[in-house]
């Protein structure tokens, strides 16, 4: 074989009149293999441009293989345009720092101002321990709310990887003045990324906790891949996070349909936003503002982005709060105590818990559902406070004497506590007389503790009269 | 593809008729009747004596032992790793393994090219684990073709660190990696064995989750190279650049070893796929056993239709005459359905007066659909010698260890030297006599080879071929590469002007132009948009709606195929099972089929025609021109036919309505004089069939010498300026005006003359852009129309047949004597090898 192969690119051994590829370029070689060149054939400019968007289609069907994002066209980058300047429209300004410039956006809203039920003065007096609970991160009781740095980004996607810009840096602080201050960085190209980034490294250096709102899975992350990609420390890893998504679903699932930051803001919060820009339109924006750099299609983006940053303010309030509130305070049900008497239960803080439900029962008992009261009994319970519990199957009892929760804890009681068989016995008995469609996979223990109680009062009959 | 179905249909009937005339002339073959348990060798020597094998042995070769050449453990080697070895009872290396060791440890990137267990895993898991030993901080990357392999390669590699008690963490990391386990991977793994999808779509866009990884990365294994060829291996070179450019942003250049089967070019295809240097190393110091080679062609049992004896016939009676001697044997065969067949057929004929106990466990399948578990079991099976039989696709021919058989059949020719070689190795892999025994079927290739067996014997295997520039995996690759980070002015990616095909994707609005950088600026996953292994990624989902109630899917088939095989009223065959098309939805992709029971089968007929669009280089040939360049290609299905079984008798016609494709690619071509072919004695008509008779001898000729895939290379007969092509439709063969197709205009064709234009026959990839087949077929032209005039002239049917010019049926009866006349004139009468 490779004796022919030589052979035959000897020249002139097959009589070669061999040719170098011809002179045709890249770009037409590439049409030509995506189908465009047919295009170039269109006469009229409308013609061409038809063409060119049927060519548009093929291309991105041979090329992506992958639906158009719909709601929007690319523009191209030739309508470049002389409108006004980003400082006409905002208040803001183009800040320098050792790695660049970008463009820095800033708001302060007074302690008195709202957002939706919420007045951002309210934040100052931040309980650190529901927030250290909440984050499950204990260092967070040691700051107060002024050292905390909210945080979220836009990005130019939602998909992940490196490709993925955050173009815009949303920040919030309070300030000396009891003020919030919504700071915005912005890379107004992706050569300001790195300005923005030791600006944002710049301002986390004076704090030292971050807020977010699925900062964790997604804006630290992405952050953090920024920061590597520009071989930049990040600022960022060190701090404790209290990242609200989490918690806001432990504490409102029960009464929210979804965990959106928009949600919780309407149905939490009050607040509704009008005209604002859904986050799936953010990446077309912006890159046709680097294409166009024209300024007013951003503002929309500012604009949400500000708003969830004053939202994430706002939010931490109403989850923070909750472990000061009693069940007479609006802005609670007596299903979010529960689910944040759970909370604190799971994280190993059973004295919080019962101070929750204790001022469920205490301020409001009509509100106070069974859950709340059942909850109660077994913290009573777990910490040997057998009076307090007692009385609240009691209660139970009094209620509904077919509670089967109070009737079982009670028995358990009576049986290995108080050592008193018969009233044990006299109660499951009763019960089970009472109640005669127990579910299947109860039966079956129920059916075994009366059969042991039974013996037990057997036994004890023939100890008493034979002992 | 029009080519590819032919052959399919052709050998479906083959196997079906064979079935029917099957004779049972192998019965006897081995004569074996008493209990008396027989050596291989002995058993070798019975079957030389018998005058019916030997009427239809090809080649009967005989290798002796060959003894090992050694070489001491380094003196570098840890006193650890070296008493890890020891137990093992590696108490040196083998030559090859000194020699690859001491080049990795000097950091030379190498690519180890020696036999089937000769020991290359221990090249480089030495001096990785060493390496890890000496730094614990080093990071080695192993990239394997398939899951399976990575399973198997890691656990070998944790055997021999639970040995060394060392704290080396190893994992694989692919699709079913759980997201829980993934973080700590990315951080802890030394040694992480993947794929090269996953590299591709799940590691290198994130290389940033992977930091540690990369600024320790010392060593790549990319072990099965050969595997890497075409379409598949022009993506690899393309993710192996991406590697290499997000290493250099981490300070790293690791060093690449490579591991490949005998293919002719390695170092060429390993330069080619890692883009610098390589030092070869390909001269064995394992010992091998004495090895006995035969290729064997089944009668022909119908000399009118030039029919063999199903090659299934004689592998089940000598397999199982094997079996029962004791002597553990592999046999492959070239599709899955086989598989089960054959099985079948030897767990019967072993259980038949079989002493073996257990006789019904010792017989096995072993292929793709099977869950790993059962795998798992069969390779332990087959390394404790408990399973004694096991038929396998070419799913066994990848280095999975399955231990040392001693006979290896090969029901029909693998499709290349390289698999052969790889296959046969499966039996007698260190030392003790083995068998390695090719039956040859009714097609062109098997029967090149059963005709030439010097041409297999003498020659080198195939060339691996990449074209990892090949515009259209290129500019995939460059967005990919945008999007793990930013490309800078004077950079370089690949061999095309990176700073104009840089402007075309900034035109197309996905780059973003600043200044020295281009970055990405779109919110999509470019790594998404491409599979590295096929054509085009999407498939069309096959459903079963026989039951209207619980419709299911039963099967895929890749975009292109679907237009032949499951057009609306097609019947599509699966596992015999036959199933009629009642609609074929292209929007949604799938295929709504119901099962049926018929006596025929459908042939979708489609037209090409082939444009000249520019010729890169042009040559004389014997009295033609012959030329490659960019060809256009216009597809279309236009209809079926419903065929027969048995008979193969033409049922009727139906239409297809479906759209054209259209794709520009690089071809192969060269032209006859008109004036030359009036010379011949023979009709248009005859001339036609003529023609693509040797169109079809070349476009399996043309395969088997380029190692590709049949699918991968295409052939149409037409004329340089695309007005003329020959189609085969209602009426037969005929010549047709690209211009007048569609309109029915039957005065016009029917004065369509040969003397109209000069023919030409084009071979050309089956992909857009090319993957550079064409181009080797342009400097084989000579090698391969001698080889095309050897096959048909050495048929010994007599008007044609599946194994050279195509069945009689669908070439017409002067078909196979009017290509000879036509090659004989155009062509030399060469030396094949």
């Amino acid at each position: 074989m490779n004796q022919l192969r030589n052979e035959a690119s000897e020249p002139g051994a097959l009589g070669d009149i061999e040719q170098g590829k011809t002179g045709m370029g890249l770009q037409e070689r590439l049409r030509r293999l995506t189908g465009e060149d047919k295009a170039a054939e269109g006469t009229t400019p409308a013609d061409r441009q038809a063409k060119k968007n049927e060519l548009q289609k093929r291309l991105d069907a041979l090329l992506l293989h992958r639906p158009v994002v719909p709601g929007g066209k690319v523009i191209p980058h030739r309508q470049r345009r002389n409108g006004p300047a980003l400082e006409d429209l905002l208040s803001g300004c183009e800040e320098v720092n050792r790695l660049g410039s970008y463009f820095k956006i800033e708001l302060r809203r007074e302690g008195t101002e709202c957002h939706g039920s919420r007045k951002f003065s309210e934040l100052e007096r931040l309980n650190m321990e529901a927030a250290a609970l909440l984050a499950d991160d204990a260092r967070l009781s040691a700051f107060d709310s002024r050292k905390a740095l909210f945080l979220d980004t836009e990005t130019t996607g939602l998909s992940g990887g490196t490709g993925t810009l955050a173009f815009l840096v949303g920040l919030g602080w309070f300030d000396e003045e009891g003020r919030f201050v919504v700071r915005q960085l912005f890379a107004r190209n992706f050569a300001e990324e790195r300005a923005v980034l030791a600006a944002l490294a710049e301002t986390a250096s004076s704090k030292r906790y971050l807020i977010s709102f699925n900062g964790k899975a997604f804006d630290t992350n992405l952050l953090a891949t920024r920061y590597i990609l520009n071989k930049m420390e990040n600022p960022l890893t060190a701090l404790p996070h209290l990242d609200l998504l989490h918690p806001a679903r432990r504490l409102f699932s029960h009464r929210i349909e979804n965990s959106r930051l928009i949600t919780l803001e309407e149905k939490l919060l009050g607040f509704y936003r009008e005209g604002d820009l859904p986050g799936s339109e953010v990446p077309l924006r912006y890159f046709n503002w680097l294409r166009s750099s024209n300024p007013y299609p951003m503002l929309d983006v500012f604009r949400h982005n500000g708003l969830d940053i004053t939202a994430l303010a706002a939010l931490t309030v109403h989850l923070t709060e909750i472990f000061d509130s009693d069940g007479g305070s609006p802005h609670y049900a007596s299903a979010d105590f529960c689910a944040a008497a759970r909370l604190c239960q799971d994280r190993g803080r059973p004295a919080e818990a019962c101070s929750l439900l204790e001022n469920l029962s205490r301020s409001s008992p009509q509100k106070a559902t069974l859950e709340a009261r059942q909850s109660l009994s077994l913290i009573y319970k777990r910490s040997s406070h057998w009076e307090k519990a007692v009385e609240i199957w009691e209660d139970l009892l009094k209620d509904n004497p077919e509670n089967l929760f109070a009737v079982e804890e009670l028995a358990k009681w009576l049986e290995h506590r108080e050592r008193d068989f018969e009233s044990a016995f006299r109660l499951v008995d009763n019960m089970m007389k009472k109640v005669p469609g127990l579910p299947e996979q109860e039966k079956e223990a129920w059916l075994h503790r009366h059969s042991r109680l039974q013996g037990r009062c057997r036994r004890e009959h023939y100890r008493r009269s034979h002992g | 593809m029009h080519g590819f179905k032919e052959d399919e249909a052709g050998h479906r009937q083959g196997s079906r008729r064979a079935d029917e005339v099957e004779g049972d002339s192998c019965a006897g073959m081995s004569g074996l009747e008493d209990n008396t348990r027989l050596s291989l060798r002995e058993w070798l020597e019975r079957l030389e004596r018998n005058p019916r094998f030997r009427e239809n042995v090809a080649a009967f070769r005989h290798w002796p032992a060959a003894p090992g050449r050694y070489a001491p453990f380094p003196c570098w080697i840890h006193p650890r790793l070296r008493s890890v070895l020891e137990k093992r009872g590696i108490h040196q290396l083998y030559s090859h393994q000194g020699e690859a060791v001491e080049a990795i440890r000097e950091g030379r990137d190498c690519v180890l090219v020696t036999p089937t267990a000769s020991g290359k895993t221990l090249c480089y898991n030495l001096p990785v684990l060493q390496r890890i030993l000496d730094r614990p901080e080093t990071r080695a990357l192993y990239l394997f073709p398939t899951k399976a392999l990575a399973q198997d390669q890691r656990h070998e590699i944790s055997a021999l660190i639970g040995e060394l008690q060392a704290d080396i963490k190893t994992f694989t990391y692919d699709g079913d990696t759980p997201d829980d386990a993934r973080q700590a991977i990315r951080r802890q793994g030394h040694v992480v064995v993947t794929n090269p999808d996953m590299l591709h779509a799940g590691i290198l866009p994130h290389h940033t989750k992977w930091q540690k990884l990369f600024m320790n990365l010392r060593y790549v294994v990319i072990d099965e190279l050969h595997v890497y060829r075409g379409i598949f291996g022009s993506h690899l070179a393309n993710v192996i650049r991406r590697l290499v450019r997000i290493c250099r942003f981490y300070g790293q250049d690791p060093v690449f070893i490579c591991c490949s089967a005998t293919v002719a070019n390695p170092k060429e295809h390993a330069e080619g796929i890692l883009e610098r240097p390589v030092l070869l190393i390909d001269s064995s110091g394992a010992p091998a056993g004495a090895k006995t080679f035969v290729l064997y062609n089944p009668p022909i049992v119908n000399r009118e239709l030039g029919i063999r004896q199903s090659a299934v016939t004689p592998a089940r009676h000598l397999a199982s005459d094997l079996i029962r001697q004791g002597i553990q044997t592999i046999v492959f065969t070239t599709s899955r359905l086989n598989v089960e067949i054959l099985t079948r057929y030897l767990k019967d004929q072993v259980k038949k007066g079989s002493s073996l106990p257990g006789s019904d466990d010792i017989v096995t399948g072993y292929r793709g659909g099977y869950l790993p578990k059962l795998r798992r079991r069969i390779e332990a099976g087959l390394r404790d010698r408990t399973i004694l039989g096991v038929v396998s696709t070419n799913a066994l021919e990848l280095g999975i260890d399955i231990g040392d058989l001693e006979a290896c059949f090969m029901v029909g020719y693998p499709g290349s030297i390289a698999s052969t070689w790889q296959q046969a190795g499966r039996a007698g892999r260190r030392q003790g006599e083995s068998l390695a025994f090719l039956i040859a079927r009714s097609a062109p290739m098997d029967q090149f080879l059963a005709e030439n067996p010097e041409y297999f014997f003498s020659r080198s295997p195939e060339y691996c071929r990449i074209n990892p520039d090949n515009l259209l995996i290129l500019l995939h690759h460059i967005k990919s590469a945008a999007f793990e980070l930013p490309f800078e002015t004077g950079e370089r990616f690949g061999k095309e002007d990176l700073a104009e095909l840089l402007a075309y994707l900034e035109e197309k609005g996905v780059l973003h132009r600043e200044g020295r950088r281009w970055h990405w600026a779109a919110e999509s996953y470019p790594a998404d948009e491409v599979s590295l292994r096929s054509i085009n990624p999407e498939n069309v989902v096959i459903i079963d709606s026989t039951d209207s109630g619980n419709p299911v899917v039963i099967a895929e088939v890749d975009w292109d195929s679907a237009f032949t095989a499951v057009h609306n009223e097609a019947i599509y065959m699966m596992e015999s099972q036959q199933y009629h098309v009642d609609r074929l939805d292209l929007e949604r992709k799938k295929a709504y089929v119901r099962r049926v029971n018929v006596d025929y089968y459908t042939d979708a007929m489609t037209y090409t025609h082939v444009r000249v669009i520019d010729v890169f280089r042009k040559k004389r040939g014997q009295s033609i021109s012959v030329e490659h360049g960019e060809v256009q290609v216009v597809r279309k299905v236009v209809g079926y036919k419903k065929i027969k079984f048995y008979t193969s008798e033409n049922l009727g016609y139906g239409e297809v309505n479906l759209p054209e494709k259209d794709m520009h690619t690089t071809s192969y071509w060269f032209t006859i004089p008109r004036d030359f072919l009036r010379d011949l004695p023979f009709t248009q008509a005859e001339i036609l069939d003529g023609l693509s008779g040797l169109a079809y001898s070349l476009h399996h000729l043309a395969a088997m010498i380029l190692m590709a895939d049949i699918r991968d290379i295409d052939t149409c007969i037409g004329d340089k300026s695309g007005e003329y092509f020959l189609s085969s439709g209602r009426n037969g063969r005929a010549l047709t005006s690209a211009s007048l197709q569609g309109t029915e205009h039957p005065e016009q064709r029917a004065a369509l003359r040969l003397d109209d234009f000069d023919p030409t026959v084009f071979l050309f990839d089956a992909y857009p852009g090319g993957i550079g087949f064409s181009e080797l077929l342009y400097e084989e032209h000579d090698r391969l129309l001698a080889a095309a005039r050897q096959l048909i002239g050495g048929c010994p049917c007599t008007h044609g047949c599946p194994s050279c010019v195509g069945p009689t049926l669908e070439v017409g009866p002067a078909g196979k004597e009017a290509a000879l006349a036509i090659l004989k004139n155009i062509s030399h009468e060469a030396l094949l090898h």
